[in-house]
C-alpha cells in the first residue's frame, strides 16, 4: 500500500488546506501590506517639514520587506499545508507533510524576521528630532533590535507543535489501517 | 474518524495551546509596563557630560541614571563614548555588564579619559578634507541592554558631530614621514580649543617629540622624529617593546597610554599618512 498515492487523499480536504494556506500566507500579508501603505501615506503626508521623509519610508520598507518575504517564502508552506490536509488522519503521507510543514514554518519564521536581528538606520529622523542645535549635529543613528533569543523560543514552540501530527497519527493509525483493510 | 475521538491528538493540542498561552501571558506581563513609563532615563542629554582637558588627557565626567519599573532585570547594560569615524575608534568610556534590577535605579558612570594626542589626531583626520567651515569632533555613543533573560535586546549607536568651532579650518601636512604638522586657521571661538595650553612632550624610549602652540583660538601641533625610519615605524616599534602601550612624558609628568589609546594613535597616523 503506497500511502503517498494521490488516490489516498481527499480533494475536498486538500482544497480546504489550500484555502487556509492562501489566507494565511497570501491574503493576510497582502492586507497588511495594503494597511502599511495606507498608514505610510497618512504619516508621511502629515509629517512635519523637519522629519526626513526618506528615513520614514526606510522604516516602512523594513516592515514591507518582512511581509514580502513572508509572501515569497510562504508559497512552499501553502503546498505543504495543502498536502498535509489532503491525506486522511493516520496516513503516513499526512504525517510526513505535516511534520515538514511544521519544520518549514520554523524556518519561515527565522527568515522573515532576519533571525530576530533587525537593524534600523534612523539617523535623519534622530537629527530632525534633535532640532537645530549649534553645539552638535546628529549624523547617524543605528538601532539594532535583537529578539533572536525570543525567536529561538518561538521557533522551539513551533517545532514542539509537531507533537500534534505525531499524536494524531498515533491516535488514528489503527482505525486508518482497518479502514484500508476493509476497502480492499 | 472525527477529531473528537482522537484522544492523543486532543491531548497534544490542549498541551501545546496551554504552553503557548502561558508563554504569551508571560511575554505580555513582562513587556506591558514599558507602555506605562517602565524605563526612565535621567541626565540623558549631551550637555550633562562634562568635557575637560587635564594635562595631556581629554577627560569626561558625568553619570546617567536609569530607573526600571519593569518586572524583570535589565542585563548586560552598557554605555560607551568614543571618538570615532568609520575607520577608527578611540574609546573614552565603556561601562558594560551592568544589571538594572527590577524596580530599581542604577547610575552608570560616564567618566573616562583618552589621550589629547589621540583627540587632536582624530579631529585633524576628521576635519582635514571637510568642505564645511568650522571644526567638529566626531563622537560615537553606544547604548545597549537586554531584557527578559536576554530574549530581547536593543543596541543604539549614535554618531554626533560636536561643534568645536563654527568657523576656521584645519589642515595638516604629512608629506614628510618624520614630521606631521597640524594647524588651525581662522578659529574665533570654541571652548575646547581655547582650553588647550601650550605643551612639549616626548614619547618614552623614542626620538619622538611633540609640541602644541596656541595663538588666540588657533593651534599648531607638531609631532616629529629624527629617526630615519619615520614616525609610524618608531611608534610601532616602541609599542611592540611595551606590550602594545607607550608612555608620553611632558614636563616630568608621565601619561601612560593603554593599548586601545596606543592602537588608535598608530591607526590615526596610518590613516593620515594614507598607509591604510
Amino acid at each position: 500500500m503506497n500511502e503517498f498515492n494521490l488516490k489516498e487523499g481527499s480533494r475536498k480536504n486538500g482544497i480546504k488546506g489550500l484555502i487556509g494556506g492562501i489566507i494565511t500566507f497570501i491574503v493576510i500579508p497582502l492586507i497588511l501590506l495594503y494597511v502599511l501603505g495606507y498608514l505610510e501615506n497618512i504619516i508621511i503626508s502629515n509629517a512635519s517639514g523637519d522629519i526626513d521623509k526618506d528615513d520614514m519610508k526606510a522604516l516602512f520598507k523594513i516592515a514591507d520587506n518582512i511581509l514580502i518575504m513572508s509572501l515569497i517564502f510562504g508559497i512552499p508552506a501553502i503546498a505543504l499545508k495543502t498536502l498535509g490536509k489532503f491525506y486522511p488522519e493516520g496516513n503516513r503521507a499526512r504525517l510526513t507533510f505535516k511534520l515538514l510543514y511544521g519544520m518549514y514554518i520554523a524556518f519561515w519564521l527565522f527568515i522573515i524576521t532576519y533571525g530576530g536581528i533587525i537593524t534600523v538606520d534612523a539617523g535623519k529622523i534622530a537629527a530632525s528630532m534633535a532640532g537645530n542645535s549649534s553645539d552638535y549635529l546628529i549624523s547617524g543613528l543605528t538601532i539594532v533590535l535583537d529578539v533572536s533569543g525570543l525567536m529561538i523560543i518561538i521557533i522551539l514552540l513551533t517545532l514542539l507543535k509537531n507533537i500534534i501530527p505525531i499524536a494524531e497519527y498515533k491516535g488514528a493509525r489503527k482505525e486508518y489501517l482497518e479502514r484500508m483493510g476493509d476497502s480492499k | 474518524m472525527g477529531n473528537l475521538t482522537n484522544r492523543p491528538k486532543i491531548i497534544a493540542q490542549i498541551s501545546i495551546a496551554t504552553i503557548s498561552i502561558l508563554f504569551a501571558v508571560f511575554l505580555i506581563t513582562a513587556l506591558l509596563p514599558i507602555t506605562d513609563g517602565g524605563i526612565d532615563i535621567k541626565n540623558n542629554s549631551l550637555s550633562d557630560i562634562t568635557w575637560e582637558v587635564s594635562g595631556l588627557n581629554l577627560v569626561t565626567s558625568g553619570e546617567i541614571g536609569i530607573t526600571s519599573k519593569m518586572p524583570y532585570d535589565i542585563t548586560d547594560v552598557g554605555i560607551g563614548i568614543s571618538l570615532a569615524d568609520d575607520n577608527v575608534k578611540t574609546i573614552i568610556v565603556w561601562d558594560e555588564n551592568n544589571t538594572i534590577s527590577s524596580n530599581s535605579t542604577k547610575e552608570l558612570s560616564l567618566s573616562g579619559k583618552t589621550s589629547i594626542i589621540d583627540a587632536i589626531l582624530m579631529i585633524a583626520y576628521y576635519n582635514n578634507d571637510s568642505d564645511i567651515d568650522g571644526i567638529s569632533m566626531p563622537i560615537f555613543l553606544e547604548v545597549q541592554g537586554y531584557y527578559l533573560y536576554s530574549m530581547i535586546g536593543i543596541q543604539a549607536n549614535l554618531n554626533i558631530d560636536v561643534n568645536l568651532s563654527e568657523n576656521g579650518t584645519l589642515s595638516y601636512d604629512s608629506t614628510d614621514p618624520n614630521i606631521l604638522m597640524i594647524q588651525t586657521q581662522g578659529v574665533e571661538d570654541g571652548d575646547l580649543i581655547s582650553n588647550l595650553n601650550n605643551f612639549y612632550a616626548t614619547v618614552n624610549n623614542t626620538d619622538i617629540q611633540m609640541s602644541l602652540t596656541t595663538s588666540g583660538n588657533n593651534i599648531s601641533f607638531e609631532i616629529a622624529t629624527s629617526n630615519s625610519e619615520g614616525l609610524i615605524s618608531e611608534l610601532k616599534e616602541s609599542a611592540a617593546e611595551n606590550e602594545g602601550t607607550i608612555t608620553i612624558t611632558s614636563y616630568g609628568e608621565e601619561y601612560p597610554l593603554d593599548t586601545s589609546e596606543t592602537t588608535s594613535m598608530i591607526k590615526l597616523l596610518d590613516l593620515i599618512y594614507g598607509d591604510v
